[in-house]
């Protein structure tokens, strides 16, 4: 997000960033440790986590933290996922700011508290480390996981490089909490290709992170003696659908909210972010639409394929929900050709869920684009320079006409 | 327990009577309406007034947000702007206000002269339905009562028995 | 402790207009348990009557604060809310001294909530866990749990050609709750309330987890007149069906011996589901139950026993704790 050329915007429309903050040191860290970095900045009152590969890095440094009683934070060492987003709900709607990690099996354990999690409108941040969920059982990444969560309710940002996971997680705060939205949030990041990756993190004084994300404000706490509360009936065909809406519209308020987090996290760090972001798209012929680390390779092979003399841009996506339809078409309609990359299936779908978002998007609003899908990099399969540059390749041609769109796989042996 | 049998039986016939529109409750007051809804929830006159949905859950509408037209009017649910978010009821105890006296057949009928003020009635009472002042048993609330016999079973000094609604002498 | 005049000055925190079936003991537990408590409490039920029909939405019973997320996890939603409490009262946000209390029935408790369970009283939260034991799944139509007794009818164990309803004998949850070596562990019945009562004020005082079994007689599902739900209770107290002991910081206590022990088949005979078992060619399993319910109880005699003479060796101890109404 740093890098801020001439061709380059954000859904924040800035384009000159702001210089970064006074005290900043820049850090050798991995994707784990910078979540847990940024958690030991925003120091919680309550942590409830378990360790999966390949989050666990994240719980055990958070752990050194709390041993060292560098964090305040009640760490809870639940006995599985499904307890450790229990024990979350069950700390927020006591007023306190919460976090937790996981990946893949345990999301997945998760699943049934996710969508309670977002129902009681807790505003708990989770880092997902994305790892393929199985089976056959596997460690490695794909979307899998946070894709199927998709519905859950929750916020999700998608990381493409080490330092956006840090800033992703301290903005999360801020944005779940923001009034109207109260809303959980999950910051992806790839396992093992983020998670273990160390790169440079301009980390922020933690002065400045307490500053920027204030005190909790619990709107509820069942802990308030004079007004006691009741969380969780049973809400039947009366009410439901009602409360259902509500989320409908807290989606809403997100937009706002995740812009505004955006640009004033821009002001502290000097790193804006928005809601995507655009490389080459100006006078782009055709383009890529990735999620996560793929999209940060990608990026590094551009001046190589405007070299190629194919007029090729990049839309980076960083929200996944909600997803930034008004944006994909203002910056997508005017290209020939778009190829959206998914590293997960959706099976029995028209193709990944990425795409079906893009082509819903484009064609709702009309646009000539013709949008193809490819799904690559499932259980942590590479996606290598070949790939990206047979993409480019295959999107001129069906710029011209040569190449009918469709769900192709990279990667994969036939 | 010929006579239980036949108020279980009762009881179950008053349960399946879901979807009609209004039924008549006899009751020491006096008849008093009470609508059911299609799914067999039951909105006593006598609990819901108009308008007072709202109260009942405490609805509070976040600043700045308007309430759509026409809603809440004639006590109809409020829509989804003007509940509190979450699912949430701030309202602690609010169930106070629900009718299930409706669901009796029999009700408890206290013969003082025999009383001792045990007090195992109101230790007992699913319902919380014996009224206890002073250390006295005083009543019961009908409004709650939903008819169990518990407290007729279990008193000691067979001060309680379980009579038809009509007959029934309480200070409510 | 306190008397029934006492405990009838205090608030009642679970209102009427819950829609819990007429006779329905979890209702009465749960009276009897807030009204025990003189600390502002946090209650969280696991899904299952008690949580359906007192909450029914724009409805309320609760006068205190209450939470339910789900069905197998009530307490990790208490230790959720206990850890945020202590976060609270140790950086001073919060003044107010609260306990924390976790309902759930047997189903959410012996079996799917087991895990949750165990995992909090390891970790050692400060909260008590009451397990309203109704021996079945009640809020689905009556399906069989690990609670069930043996011989017992449910929907998912009826008798037929080739069944005499539950094969299995029921779980002894509160001693694997006690394997845990919890500050402390019982097991009370409605009937009894002033044992339960003490119970519950022991329990709110001990400090790290505490865990009740009550058994809980359901009309509908034990198939017994509305008005029998305490007399059930006490027969199966009686019977030594459910015996009411104490095991304090490790140390076992029985609390109750019935003076003349009625034979389960009294307590069976009364509840319909157990109904098939008093036909011909039933006799061999009544045997086999009463076998049952001897040795379990004499094991637990004994246990009592052992760890009654160990403290006679140290500090003194009081006895047997008399628990008749």
């Amino acid at each position: 997000m740093s890098h801020r050329g001439r061709r380059t915007g954000s859904g924040a429309r800035v384009l000159r960033a702001p210089a970064p903050a006074k005290g900043t040191i820049v850090k050798a860290l991995r994707g784990a440790d910078a979540v847990a970095e940024a958690m030991r900045q925003v120091n919680p009152g309550v942590v409830a986590a378990y360790p999966i590969t390949p989050q666990t890095d994240v719980v055990e440094r958070f752990s050194e933290f709390v041993a060292d009683g560098e964090v305040g934070t009640e760490f809870v060492t639940v006995e599985s996922e499904h307890s450790a987003m229990s024990a979350c709900i069950g700390a927020a709607a006591a007023g306190c700011r919460v976090m937790t990690a996981t990946s893949a099996n345990g999301l997945a354990l998760m699943w049934e508290m996710l969508y309670i999690a977002a129902s009681y409108r807790a505003p708990i941040v989770m880092a997902v480390a994305n790892r393929a969920l199985s089976g056959p059982i596997n460690i490695h990444c794909d979307h899998s996981d946070s894709m199927g969560a998709r519905d859950s309710g929750w916020i999700q940002i998608y990381s493409s490089t080490v330092e956006e996971v840090y800033d992703n997680v301290i903005q999360a705060v801020r944005i779940g909490e923001s009034k109207d939205v109260r809303l959980p949030v999950m910051v992806m990041f790839d396992g093992f290709i983020i998670s273990h990756l160390l790169e440079r993190v301009r980390v922020l004084p933690d002065k400045k992170v307490q500053s920027f994300i204030g005190p909790p404000r619990p709107v509820y706490s069942l802990l308030d003696i004079d007004h006691p509360l009741t969380y969780g009936p049973l809400d039947l065909f009366d009410y439901y659908f009602e409360h259902k809406r509500q989320q409908v519209d807290a989606m809403e308020y997100a937009e706002k909210a995740i812009t505004d987090v955006g640009k004033e996290y821009g002001q502290v760090s000097g790193r804006l972010y928005g809601y995507y972001e655009a490389h080459e798209l100006d006078d782009a012929e055709v383009a890529v639409v990735a999620l996560g680390s793929t999209a940060s390779t990608i990026k590094g092979l551009i001046p190589e394929i405007r070299d190629e003399r194919i007029k090729g841009g990049l839309l980076k996506v960083r929200l996944f929900r909600p997803f930034p339809t008004r944006d994909v078409v203002r910056r997508l309609s005017a290209t020939k050709a778009v190829a959206v990359l998914d590293r997960s299936a959706s099976f029995g779908a028209d193709g990944g869920p990425l795409y079906l978002e893009v082509s819903n998007a484009l064609g709702r609003a009309g646009a000539k684009t013709k949008v193809t899908n490819y799904i690559y990099g499932l259980g942590g399969r590479d996606i290598s320079h070949e790939h990206i540059m047979r993409v480019y390749q295959d999107l001129t041609r069906m710029a011209r006409g040569r190449l009918k769109p469709g769900t192709r796989y990279l990667g994969v042996r036939e | 327990m010929a006579r239980k049998k036949e108020t279980a039986a009762r009881k179950t016939r008053a349960q399946t009577r879901k979807g009609r529109k209004t039924e008549r409750v006899k009751r020491a007051g006096g008849a008093k309406k009470v609508r059911t809804s299609a799914a067999g929830v039951k909105t006593s006159t006598r609990t819901r007034k108009k308008g007072e949905a709202t109260s009942a859950i405490g609805a509070k509408r976040p600043a700045g947000r308007k309430r759509a037209k026409g809603r809440q009017a004639g006590g109809e649910k409020p829509g989804w702007r003007d509940i509190p978010r979450g699912g949430l009821i701030v309202k602690a105890g609010n169930a106070e206000t629900y009718e299930t006296g409706s669901w009796r057949t029999k009700a408890p009928a206290i013969d003082f002269d025999r009383c001792t003020n045990c007090l195992f009635c109101w230790i007992w009472c699913p319902d919380g339905a014996i009224q206890v002042k002073d250390g006295k048993v005083v009543g019961i609330d009908l409004f709650h009562c939903k008819g169990c016999g518990i407290c007729a079973h279990e008193c000691p000094k067979e001060a309680i028995a379980m009579v038809d609604e009509r007959r029934t002498t309480h200070v409510a | 402790m306190a008397n029934l005049k006492e405990l009838a000055t205090r608030e009642e925190l679970l209102t009427g207009g819950h829609r819990l079936c007429a006779g329905c003991a979890a209702s009465i537990i749960v009276r009897q348990i807030l009204l025990s408590s003189k600390y502002p409490l946090v209650v969280s039920s696991a899904t299952g009557c008690l949580e359906v029909a007192t909450t029914i939405y724009p409805y309320t019973a609760w006068k205190t604060a209450w939470i339910h997320s789900a069905f197998e996890n009530v307490a990790a939603t208490i230790s959720g809310v206990e850890a945020a409490y202590t976060y609270q009262r140790r950086t001073g946000t919060l003044d107010q001294e609260f306990r924390f209390i976790a309902f759930a029935g047997d189903g959410g408790t012996y079996d799917i909530g087991i895990q949750a369970l165990s995992g909090a009283l390891e970790r050692g939260h400060q909260f008590l866990y009451v397990c309203y034991d109704n021996q079945a799944y009640m809020n689905t139509g009556i399906q069989r749990s690990s609670a069930t007794p043996a011989g017992a009818w449910t929907t998912t164990c009826p008798p037929g050609k080739q069944s005499r309803g539950k094969r299995q004998y029921r779980k002894n949850l509160t001693e694997v709750v006690a394997a845990h070596r919890i500050p402390y562990a019982a097991q009370a019945s409605p009937s009894h309330w002033k044992d339960l009562v003490t119970k519950i004020e022991k329990a709110l005082e001990v400090e790290g987890p505490a865990f009740m079994n009550i058994i809980a007689p359901c009309p509908r599902g034990w198939r017994h007149e509305t008005d029998e739900t305490i007399e059930i209770a006490r027969l199966a107290v009686e019977s030594r069906f459910w015996p009411l002991f104490e095991v304090e910081e490790g140390r076992w206590r029985l609390n109750y011996r019935p003076r003349r022990p009625i034979p389960v088949v009294d307590w069976l005979r009364r509840q319909g589901r157990f109904k098939h078992l008093f036909t011909e060619g039933c006799e061999s399993m009544l045997d086999e139950i009463q076998a049952r319910v001897d040795r379990e109880w004499e094991d637990l005699v004994s246990r009592c026993a052992a760890d009654k003479e160990r403290a006679a060796g140290g500090e003194s101890r009081t006895g047997e704790g008399g628990a008749e109404q």
